[in-house]
């Protein structure tokens, strides 16, 4: 097997100041009517974008959430201010989204979840146990308000900083500061509940 | 940045280790939403800033002024109006600039003591 060493560039793996002007660029060739941009566009965030919104809403219908998400922020574009990061606004987009479905997503069981149920009682195989755990943080997010779930699936799995995160939510940093402590406390408490000593 | 404590960094290494996988996404969701943007263009004139009005109503205002000036400036008067009008005037030109020489003595007499 033949391996071939590659040079991979930091620059283009960590979003920075560069990725956000070239957000930007990309935004300004969009608002002249150039959809490959914004596919580059979508390329670039829609893995994140359908990581916050697999943790905030009913897993069973993510391709359309997503696809709600990137079509609003193109109708949208005109709307996005330059100064700001197009990632934090359609961060935004997706949290709008995950609200109008909450009330979905609190009724609805994915077949993913029942399955776990299922299997959560064999505890001894390491695979089952990982998929247990995994099913206990599923079932901690729903467990929360959907405020503090929202507070914890942005900073505290998705390593939004807590700045951007106050942005998203329109709030002040310090009600982001008190809703990640409620949060942490409640998850917490759950895993607690559930058998789990962290 | 917010320091840690240790069992809030036990915590997040928790979740993060157990956070379920997110599924991946359908293969032709990219196409899907690329042929939506097609028929769903930019809405370009909804925001726009209130200086747009600025041209229009200026125009406005112009066109709204060269048809209203005629109704606004004096008629003019009739060769009848105009007679009365001219013999009023020199009656009262009469009266003001007459042959009344004491009057105007009077005025410009310097009345105060030598």
């Amino acid at each position: 097997m033949l391996i071939v060493p590659i040079q991979v560039s930091q620059k283009s793996q960590l979003p920075g100041k560069s990725e956000s002007e070239s957000d930007s660029y990309l935004v300004q060739q969009c608002l002249k009517g150039n959809a490959q941009s914004y596919r580059q566009l979508y390329r670039r965030h829609q893995q994140r974008v359908r990581s916050i919104l697999y943790k905030l809403c009913d897993p069973s219908c993510l391709d359309d959430l997503v696809q709600e998400v990137f079509l609003r922020a193109w109708k949208g574009l005109p709307k996005f201010r330059q100064t700001a990061q197009f990632s934090t606004w359609i961060y935004r987009i997706a949290w709008n989204v995950a609200s109008d479905q909450r009330q979905v997503a609190a009724q609805r069981r994915t077949q993913l979840q029942s399955l776990t149920e299922k299997t959560a009682t064999q505890q001894e195989a390491p695979d089952l146990m990982n998929l247990h755990y995994q099913d206990l943080v599923q079932r901690g997010l729903e467990n929360l308000s959907f405020d503090h779930r929202t507070i914890l699936v942005l900073h505290d799995l998705e390593e939004v900083p807590q700045k951007e995160v106050a942005q998203i939510l329109d709030i002040p940093l310090g009600t982001v500061k008190s809703r990640l402590f409620h949060a942490r406390a409640a998850m917490r408490q759950f895993l607690q509940q559930q058998g789990v000593q962290i | 940045m917010t320091r840690l404590t240790d069992d809030d960094e036990n915590l997040i290494n928790f979740l993060r280790q157990n956070s379920p996988e997110v599924p991946p996404a359908s293969p032709d969701l990219e196409w899907q939403i690329c042929q939506q943007i097609k028929v769903a263009p930019v809405e370009r004139n909804r925001y726009r800033s209130p200086l747009w009005l600025m041209q229009p109503a200026m125009a406005a205002g112009l066109l709204a002024f060269m048809i209203g000036y005629p109704s606004f400036a004096p008629s003019k008067p009739s060769p009848a109006e105009m007679a009365k009008l001219e013999a009023f005037m020199e009656s009262n030109w009469q009266a003001t600039v007459g042959d009344n020489l004491d009057n105007d003595i009077w005025h410009l007499t310097d009345l105060s003591g030598d």
